[in-house]
């Protein structure tokens, strides 16, 4: 079976682009100017870095599960991968946001003279990391990441379409490589990418977990949105073989990454309380004290809500609770990437109004866009894995 | 998912064309049976060792903690490293049996029993090691929050070290009755064969621990319910317990020990050497008690593939540590990382890399992790690592402090070294007793699944017909 994108949901894409770029323009003119150009770039790294996080996920939630031999799976892959293609737009934007605004956000390690000590401007402990920060540097590690990423996305689509036409078993042998040689790639990348791009913010902090809680927020968001694509799926009836058999496993994985999510969150949090140590602590004062409410509200939704209601078996075989629970797990990670960004950036001049909704929104209308269309090209279930039928049986 | 949908990739995970008859010949024979020479042989040679140890104890109880070789500087070293490594054993056993049952692995029931029996053995060995640094053992008692009338202090709820006294016994509490539970229908199936070979010793010694087990469908109900509300209750287990001896370090400001990934990079360590003590005990129980067709090298090859996996953390934790301890700019930290890797204790440090990062690299080859010997040879040098991460974590870390004028070198005693090598003994001990009473494999949930992985259900020529 095939998806149609209905004309509808077109519509929907398009008011969510139009509406997203009027509010974020109505935003702009009408917002307090200080600190403005800082605030518009920061929240395009923000909306770009989330979405990112998302499509970047599913990538990795392919490998797991062909690495892992998985079979449950299989019945939502085209899902993962619908998903997998929207990674190249928000990297090709990445590229743009660190050479043409680099200087607002990463403007403590990028300013002229740091590493000169005849420099006013001169900081010796970001001088010794200049050489990992530094502008030809980063902007190769970037492209490396990127290209990587990109790159096993389109093998595993690439095989997994060959694999719809032939029912060769070679197909799967190849994809279960690329899932193995991706893996310890991702692994790297994801944590350097992350000091990269957003813990080089706050250049003169550290945290050896930085990586770890980047990647936790990933795939807990990541497995919001799998889970309400899949959901979408289900009540337009394309997916008459995914039953709530498939779904009690999506929402374990959310309930599961939502906790490790707050796990890392936690540990990082409390040992740099607990020690106090100077350097360290200001990176948590910061929050504390100008993004309170964000900082500590972002709880509600990223564990308490999937914490107390997924844990009953009955709620996460519910389409209703689950679908709710991942939109709320999809609003705490914004959140969550707000608070990594802001204070950084915009310091304590920020703001949630019509230019962050704005930015939002015409992100999701591309990202909804982009994944339906290529929902669009694909049958919905794939037509051979050599898990498939597992995954038709599957049961819990 | 169901058994008579597997994929055709999928391999049988009992050999041998077990009947549920066979299943339950091949687990009581060590109980019913006599023991081997080898099991004797085995059994003088870890109970004198145990022997040795329970001297040196002795000797650290009967003359105080001055019997180590700790010094001012290095207050904490031989004793704190052997706690550590033997809690981070401890935790293969609760992965397998609580993770793996909530991820419906079913290969874990080949493994699960044992697994649980090293938790609970190697937990008991890790605790020796607190309370004989107490000195005063006879007061271990105020670990406890015990009330202000009873005698003196409330105690610390801000330290980490009272944090592991929570941690642990909850840990060890969980694993023991999720351990005791899965035994109860196996004890029974004992229990009934005795009545029928008319040994009525070791009826009424099985009738006693089965807990009047009846086999009845009510009985299995609980059975099942129990455990999957004891696997829930024991998943975060896994993470908090070692995440809090990791916390014992890194709440503290001392370079080499504050760092933030300490928690989740401890718990991967823990379940990296976790398994390959399960893989130490297990290739030779399989020998020794036959049990090839069902702890297979399938079984082995899985194993291996998670010891590569936590491994590979395990390295991309040291190498996320050694960069940011150079990103930090902080002099300190460069210092310790400097230190441990060119310092005095370098040796302890490149033997660390050594058997943690680069042998379990070796794994990605499948002719070497299908290798029985050399599986056992790994599992050997991966916790010789383990036992050397914690040494260089906690002593290189301390011996050389903020004040050179205070720097200095630990050499363990003689007592150090008994007090160590006698827990090995202890816990080898243990374990060979286990095997002589214990069903060495759960019985009951393997006949659960044989219909589905059993050789003689999943022949391969037969599984196109989907």
């Amino acid at each position: 079976m095939n998806y149609t994108y209905s004309k509808q949901g077109q519509t929907i894409s398009y008011a969510l682009i139009a509406g997203g770029v009027l509010a974020a323009i109505i935003g702009y003119m009408t917002a307090d100017t200080e600190r403005l150009t800082e605030r518009l770039w920061a929240n395009l790294l923000l909306d770009n870095f989330y979405f990112l996080g998302i499509s970047l996920f599913s990538i990795f939630f392919i490998a797991l599960q062909y690495a892992a031999q998985s079979g449950w799976w299989v019945s939502v892959k085209r899902v993962a991968e619908a998903m997998s293609t929207f990674l190249i737009i928000p990297g090709i934007i990445m590229v743009f946001i660190f050479l043409v605004g680099g200087h607002h956000l990463y403007h403590h390690w990028l300013e002229e003279g740091v590493t000169d000590p005849a420099s006013a401007n001169y900081d010796k402990v970001i001088a010794g990391k200049s050489a990992y920060l530094n502008m030809p540097f980063f902007l190769i590690r970037m492209l490396i990441y990127i290209a990587g990423w990109v790159g096993a996305g389109y093998l595993f689509r690439k095989y997994s379409k060959l694999e719809d036409e032939s029912s060769d078993v070679l197909y799967y042998r190849k994809s279960f490589k690329t899932a193995v040689i991706f893996l310890p790639f991702f692994a790297v990348t994801s944590v350097t990418a992350a000091w990269d791009w957003l813990m080089s913010i706050d250049t003169h902090w550290y945290s050896t977990m930085y990586g770890w809680y980047i990647f936790g927020g990933m795939w807990a968001s990541g497995t919001a949105m799998m889970l309400l694509f899949s959901i979408h799926l289900k009540n337009k009836g394309y997916f008459p073989g995914v039953n709530d058999n498939h779904f009690h496993e999506l929402g374990r994985m959310l309930f599961a990454t939502s906790f490790l999510w707050t796990y890392l969150w936690f540990c990082q949090f409390m040992l740099i309380w607990y020690s106090n140590i100077p350097e360290e602590v200001t990176y948590y004062q910061a929050r504390f004290h100008a993004y309170n409410v964000p900082f500590f509200g972002m709880l509600l939704f990223n564990f308490a809500a999937p914490m107390l209601v997924l844990m009953a078996r009955d709620s996460k075989r519910s389409m209703g609770y689950t679908a709710t629970i991942a939109v709320m797990v999809l609003i705490g990670h914004w959140v969550n990437t707000f608070c990594l960004i802001m204070p950084g950036t915009v310091g304590d001049k920020w703001h949630m109004g019509l230019l962050e909704l704005g930015l939002y929104l015409l992100y999701l209308g591309i990202f909804l866009f982009v994944v339906r269309k290529a929902l669009e090209k694909r049958r919905v279930i794939v037509a051979h894995d050599p898990y498939l039928v597992e995954s038709e049986h599957f049961h819990m | 998912m169901s058994g008579h949908h597997n994929s055709q990739l999928r391999n049988p995970l009992i050999l041998g064309d077990k009947t549920y008859h066979q299943i339950s010949e091949d687990i009581a024979k060590p109980v019913e049976g006599k023991a081997g020479k080898l099991w004797w042989i085995a059994f003088c040679i870890s109970a004198t060792t145990a022997l040795w140890g329970v001297g040196c104890m002795a000797y650290t109880i009967g003359t105080g903690i001055g019997a180590w070789g700790l010094n001012r500087t290095v207050d904490w070293a031989w004793d704190i490293t052997n706690f550590v490594w033997w809690v981070g054993i401890g935790h293969a056993g609760t992965l397998i049996s609580a993770v793996l049952l909530l991820l419906r692995q079913k290969w874990r029931m080949a493994v699960n029993r044992s697994a649980e029996a090293m938790t609970i053995f190697a937990v008991m060995m890790a605790a020796v090691f607190p309370f004989l640094h107490m000195g005063r053992i006879w007061l271990a008692y105020f670990v406890f929050p015990l009330p202000n009338q009873f005698g003196s202090l409330w105690v610390n709820f801000n330290s980490p070290l009272l944090w592991d006294v929570f941690a642990i016994s909850t840990y060890f509490t969980v694993s023991l009755v999720f351990w005791y539970i899965g035994l109860i229908p196996d004890f029974a199936m004992i229990r009934d064969r005795a009545k029928v070979q008319a040994n009525k010793v070791r009826e009424t010694i099985y009738r006693v621990l089965s807990f009047g087990w009846s086999g009845r469908a009510k009985d299995w109900q609980r059975f099942e319910e129990v455990s999957l509300v004891l696997a829930g209750l024991a998943t975060p287990l896994v993470f908090s317990v070692h995440s809090i001896v990791s916390m014992d370090f890194a709440t503290s400001v001392v370079p080499g020990w504050h760092t933030t990934i300490f928690p989740p990079y401890f718990v991967a360590g823990a379940i990296f050497s976790g398994f390959a003590m399960v893989l130490t005990l297990l290739l030779v129980a399989r020998k020794v008690l036959h049990l090839e067709e069902y702890i297979t090298v399938q079984h082995v090859e899985l194993m291996n593939i998670v010891i590569m996996l936590t491994g590979s953390i395990v390295g991309v934790a040291y190498i996320t540590e050694l960069f940011m301890a150079w990103y930090s700019g902080v002099e300190y930290e460069q210092y310790a990382f400097l230190n441990r890797a060119t310092g005095p204790y370098w040796w302890s440090y490149a033997s660390m890399m050594t058997c943690n990062v680069v042998s379990p690299q070796l794994m990605w080859f499948k002719k070497l992790r299908t290798n029985l010997a050399f599986t056992f040879f790994l599992s050997i040098i991966v916790n010789i690592g383990m036992w050397f991460e914690r040494f260089v974590i906690i002593v290189t870390s301390i011996h050389r402090d903020f004040m050179p004028s205070a720097w200095s070198m630990f050499h363990p005693s003689f007592i150090d070294v008994g007090v160590f090598v006698g827990t090995i003994g202890i816990f080898m001990t243990f374990f060979l007793l286990f095997t002589r009473f214990f069903p060495v494999l759960a019985q009951a949930e393997l006949k659960s699944i044989v219909k589905s992985v059993g050789s003689q259900y999943s022949d391969k020529s037969n599984k196109q017909h989907h």
